[in-house]
């Protein structure tokens, strides 16, 4: 069995905890609820007919109480950063935490994934900063763990990319 | 390390292993448990599975071994709903030993507090933006403010930033890609300033101004206006930053001062502009000419109440005429 650790970074607030649930249990709650330290979930996919299993960091964001521990990164095949479409500044964060991410274990694949399309009457990061983002080589997507919109899509665009990494 | 004596070594350990339920395995060098002991019942490794490779037993492992000399601690890891531990990982020779502590106490205490804290940055960010001359489709409404909006007198404290060195060093860039550019970044030092609890005031040209002390926050207006400068150095690479966000432009040059402003709310149309005016807003036009690029500029009433922000600054004289003791410049090498 092929196992790969996946890890969740990101500013407070952005949804790494939502997009973990939605995915592993399709289910989502308005209700915010901070992430102390990590939660560690389990699913498997499937990638040409063979079993993967992800095994998800979903890490606690970057506020004022915590900053991310590097050793929390350490075996990581794939990182997923979260920004608010909503809240420009998190995207900042996701910028320095791919800087510290990819100086931790070194040049894996890492999506940033722009979370809360279906807000999108308060975004305040439009297609042309997504395209900025893009053009640095850096994969991008849209996500709605709310009502599910490419979320599934993303974490099989990370197998794709870690897999061939092997 | 320091020598204790076995009574008072003793109760230390005791005192820390309190309610921590400490479980332990050892692994020879590739990964195999070959055995372990303490409350192994409690993290769910009983009976131990002597022989399997650990990952196949506590999935969180998977991709952490081996370690090089050093030992590893990873924090409040929930690997079920029910659990919250810490994890050490030892490296001995060709053997590691794995250390489980139950953390669950300390989780539910530090998520209390921060749940409350990140509410409040929630909500404070999304006041901010709400006055920043932002026109609602419904009308104005008067924001959660921590002043009378139809005018008050606050202590508050004053952040200039200027990006007109930026402008001077690109002076061969074609205007409408510098015009950009600099757009760019005042929108991501704006964004920033929101995340800090900073209202932005005015944006005139290369100079942006915003207040602290008038959203609900922690510490005092000089402190939160200090921090969220230094936050800006880090975003948009002044100092010793790493330059991620600043699009390659020379980032702005920082001013904090603070003392008695007259603030007020004004409804025009359908937006909420932040009126101010007083000696803070003052004392910042007159530093900021003397400001440098990517250095934070204060003056001594910002001094005064930094607070231990202090520490990362020194007293500054421009031009030899300036009494030192009136200025503080950032130091560049010790930013919080």
């Amino acid at each position: 069995m092929i196992k790969k650790k996946v890890c969740m970074l990101g500013a407070f607030a952005v949804g790494k905890t939502s997009l973990v649930r939605q995915f592993v249990h399709s289910i989502f709650s308005e209700k915010y609820q901070t992430t102390v330290g990590v939660k560690i979930d389990k699913k498997t996919v499937e990638r040409e007919g063979e079993p993967v299993d992800l095994i998800l960091w979903d890490i606690h964001g970057e506020d004022a109480f915590q900053t991310v521990r590097t050793s929390y990164l350490r075996g990581a095949a794939g990182i997923l950063i979260v920004v608010d479409g909503t809240r420009r500044a998190t995207l900042d964060t996701a910028f320095d935490l791919r800087q510290r991410a990819l100086e931790t274990v070194g040049a894996v694949p890492v999506v940033f994934v722009f979370n809360k399309s279906d807000l999108a009457a308060e975004w305040e990061l439009d297609d042309a900063a997504i395209a900025r983002v893009h053009q640095e080589g850096i994969a991008t997507v849209k996500t709605s763990a709310k009502t599910g919109s490419a979320v599934a899509e993303t974490f099989e665009m990370l197998v794709q990319a870690m897999m061939g990494n092997q | 390390m320091t020598e204790l004596p076995p009574v008072i070594g003793d109760y230390l350990c005791r005192r820390a292993l309190a309610n921590r339920r400490p479980a332990y395995l050892r692994l020879d060098h590739d990964g195999i448990i070959r055995d372990g002991g303490g409350d192994l019942a409690f993290h769910a490794l009983s009976p131990l599975a002597v022989g399997r490779p650990v990952s196949t037993v506590l999935d969180y492992m998977e991709g952490l071994l081996p370690l090089d000399a050093h030992t590893c601690h990873l924090g409040c890891l929930q690997p079920q709903a029910d659990l919250c531990i810490d994890v050490h990982i030892i490296p001995e020779h060709k053997t590691h030993w794995i250390l489980l502590l139950d953390t669950r106490e300390e989780e539910r205490q530090r998520r209390a507090m921060q749940q409350k804290a990140n509410e409040l940055a929630l909500v404070r960010e999304s006041q901010a933006r709400a006055l920043s001359f932002k026109p609602s489709a419904t009308g104005p409404e008067w924001p959660h403010v921590n002043f009378a909006p139809r005018g008050d007198r606050r202590e508050v404290a004053v952040l200039a930033a200027d990006l007109r060195t930026a402008l001077e060093a690109e002076a061969e860039a074609s205007p409408v890609d510098l015009i950009r550019q600099l757009a760019a970044m005042q929108r991501r030092m704006i964004a920033g300033l929101h995340a800090d609890a900073g209202l932005v005031h005015s944006q005139a040209g290369t100079t942006l101004v915003a207040l602290f002390g008038l959203l609900p926050a922690q510490g005092g207006p000089s402190e939160q206006a200090l921090a969220a400068a230094f936050n800006l150095q880090r975003r948009l690479g002044g100092a010793e930053g790493a330059g991620v966000s600043s699009g390659g432009l020379t980032p702005p040059a920082l001013v904090v001062t603070t003392g008695t402003a007259l603030v007020a709310l004004e409804s025009v149309s359908t937006a909420v502009h932040l009126l101010a005016l007083g000696p803070p807003l003052q004392a910042a036009s007159q530093l900021l000419p003397t400001a440098l690029p990517g250095r934070i500029l204060t003056d001594a009433n910002t001094f005064g109440a930094a607070g231990p922000l202090q520490a990362h600054f020194e007293p500054f004289a421009a031009d030899q005429e300036t009494p030192a003791r009136t200025r503080y410049h950032d130091l560049r090498i010790t930013r919080p």
